[in-house]
């Protein structure tokens, strides 16, 4: 008896965050899916597979900081709408944005990190802040899906329909960005 | 350390702009945000709610109680029995007991499925194995092709889409994972039992068997398209004996046979149909991939590009632009006065075919483009 309490006890508190959770971000989350997918239904089918991910990873989502809870479940509802292109055989210019070879023409190391990433630790935080606030959406997003959702490269090269060598690519070469950011800027 | 400290920065760099960004949500958010959300939104919110939290609650607690045998000691089990049933068939000698006692064992246990096949009859003979697919999926053509114990066929379609057909002689176990499979299904293949498993990224497998063989095909095929596919299985007849002398045929390159002198090109792409006399006189694979053909005064040119360097097509002073469809994707047919072009896209590359020879050819050119292992010779 007591255990069933408690899966309801549990069960209610999950569904009042969740509910909180949808009524607060809904808005935003559906102008975002909106934008991306140009179609209403499709949009709401994304915000709510987005829910459907949230209700079965709970543990995960409990523990992004509540600051950066807002952002993060539009960049999940991002990540859905990703998807739902992809899987329609979209071109990847316009899942990805376009993270073009000639923005940034900067020769990628084989492996390791980059003299222009490790000059990075030598500069002062505020400024790489900075640089970037700076770097296009596409580049953002890339670090985003890593640092912020947490991905694995297996799990981005997929959303891309990339290889996975190839998110390497985009990683070095966002952190390379930021650098040279950093350095039009004089913040070297 | 480099690696682990740029790591620690970016992670502090990204949550701080995933504040900053909340924080422009919150300020956008009205007075009462609930009051934008459309009422069927919130009823199929509160749907799905009831749904996955009370099937979460239900995985939940199946995960707490102990299984009454742990998947480690179900293997074991799985595997001595596979083990004992070998071992007894290989024992029986009498004649009134030999003969076609062939069974396709299935096991099923979480996670995966073992399918085998016992045979205590002889062993069929070790001639080659020649078993075709009678269809295949628009788009898939054959790379590779092995007749080491029983037979391999590896089809492509694009870079990423996959169709194997292995044919196993005699006793053998394979182990198919189960994980994410939205159906596991018994069946009848052939007259024969099979297990039919499809996965929910868009993967399939079937396994069956006959009197002498186990036949397993798998990819990213639709339900529909594997079950055609199994049912299309046939002996080819007319398969000409290998010259042992002869070095066997490698995937993609007509008639072309590596020797010192030849370039392997890995992860290309290449033509499966050159109209007669046509030869290579021009490649590279870097930045972008290009051949050249030439056959007196025709001439045809196959560009690969990723999609985030091509270009729209210029289609000015085109005689005819049409629409069509080339290995499944949606493409463009160019034709001017003195070439034609055949240009598509899959999800990563672009393709450009480019040619004066005729519209027929230059489509049966551009469907025969697949993925694989490409020979130059010099």
């Amino acid at each position: 008896m007591f255990f069933l309490m408690l899966m309801t006890i549990e069960s209610e508190d999950d569904r009042a965050f969740l509910s909180t959770l949808y009524e607060e971000n809904y808005e935003a989350m559906f102008r975002k899916a909106r934008s991306m997918l140009f179609d209403d239904a499709a949009a709401e089918d994304a915000v709510q597979d987005t829910f459907v991910y949230f209700a079965r990873n709970l543990d995960k989502i409990y523990k992004v900081p509540r600051s950066t809870l807002p952002f993060y479940v539009v960049m999940c509802v991002k990540r859905k709408c990703i998807d739902s292109l992809r899987s329609q055989k979209a071109r990847s210019k316009m899942i990805a944005g376009s993270i073009d070879n000639d923005e940034y023409p900067y020769e990628l190391p084989d492996d390791g990190i980059s003299v222009e990433e490790q000059a990075l630790l030598s500069i002062d935080a505020e400024s790489v802040q900075k640089a970037f606030s700076f770097l296009p959406e596409s580049l953002k997003d890339v670090l985003r899906y890593k640092y912020l959702l947490d991905m694995t490269d297996d799990e981005i090269a997929k959303l891309l329909g990339v290889k996975k060598p190839t998110v390497r690519s985009y990683m070095t070469r966002a952190r390379q960005a930021v650098y040279e950011i950093c350095k039009e800027k004089g913040y070297v | 350390m480099s690696e682990k400290q740029i790591d620690a920065l970016f992670r502090r760099i990204v949550q701080n702009d995933a504040e900053e960004e909340s924080k422009k949500l919150m300020e956008q958010r009205s007075e009462h945000p609930g009051d934008a959300v459309p009422e069927l939104s919130r009823a199929r919110f509160e749907k799905m709610l009831d749904r996955e939290l009370s099937d979460e609650h239900a995985q939940k607690s199946k995960k707490d109680r102990k299984p009454w045998l742990s998947k480690t000691a179900k293997r074991i089990i799985a595997a001595a029995a596979v083990f004992v049933f070998v071992t007894f068939g290989l024992m029986m000698t009498s004649e009134a007991v030999r003969g076609r006692i062939t069974q396709f064992v299935v096991s099923l246990f979480p996670g995966y499925a073992e399918v085998g096949l016992d045979n205590i009859d002889e062993l069929p003979p070790s001639d080659k194995v020649i078993y075709r697919l009678t269809y295949v999926p628009d788009g898939f053509r054959l790379v590779s092709e092995a007749h080491d114990v029983g037979q391999q066929l590896r089809y492509r379609r694009g870079k990423e889409e996959l169709l194997e057909f292995d044919v196993y002689t005699a006793t053998a176990v394979s182990q198919i994972s189960t994980d994410d499979a939205i159906k596991v299904e018994h069946l009848t293949m052939h007259g024969e039992d099979a297990l039919l498993i499809v996965y929910e990224d868009g993967f399939a497998q079937i396994a069956w068997s006959n009197e002498q063989y186990l036949f397993l095909i798998k990819g990213t095929l639709s339900e529909e398209e594997i079950l055609k596919a199994a049912d299309g299985v046939t002996v080819a007849e007319d398969y000409p004996e290998a010259d042992p002398e002869d070095p066997e045929e490698p995937a993609g390159t007509g008639n072309v046979v590596p020797d010192d002198s030849s370039v392997i090109l890995e992860d290309c792409y290449d033509l499966g149909y050159l109209p007669e006399g046509f030869e290579q006189t021009y490649w590279r694979k870097n930045p972008s991939q290009l051949f050249r053909y030439q056959r007196e005064k025709k001439q045809l040119a196959f560009l690969v590009l990723p999609n985030a360097e091509a270009e729209t097509p210029d289609t000015q002073n085109a005689v005819k632009v049409e629409q069509i469809t080339v290995n499944g994707c949606d493409g463009l047919l160019i034709v001017r006065r003195d070439r034609i072009m055949v240009t598509w896209s899959d999800e990563t590359d672009t393709f450009q075919l480019e040619g004066n020879v005729s519209e027929e050819e230059m489509l049966k050119i551009a469907n025969s483009v697949f993925y694989g292992k490409v020979i130059i010779q010099p």
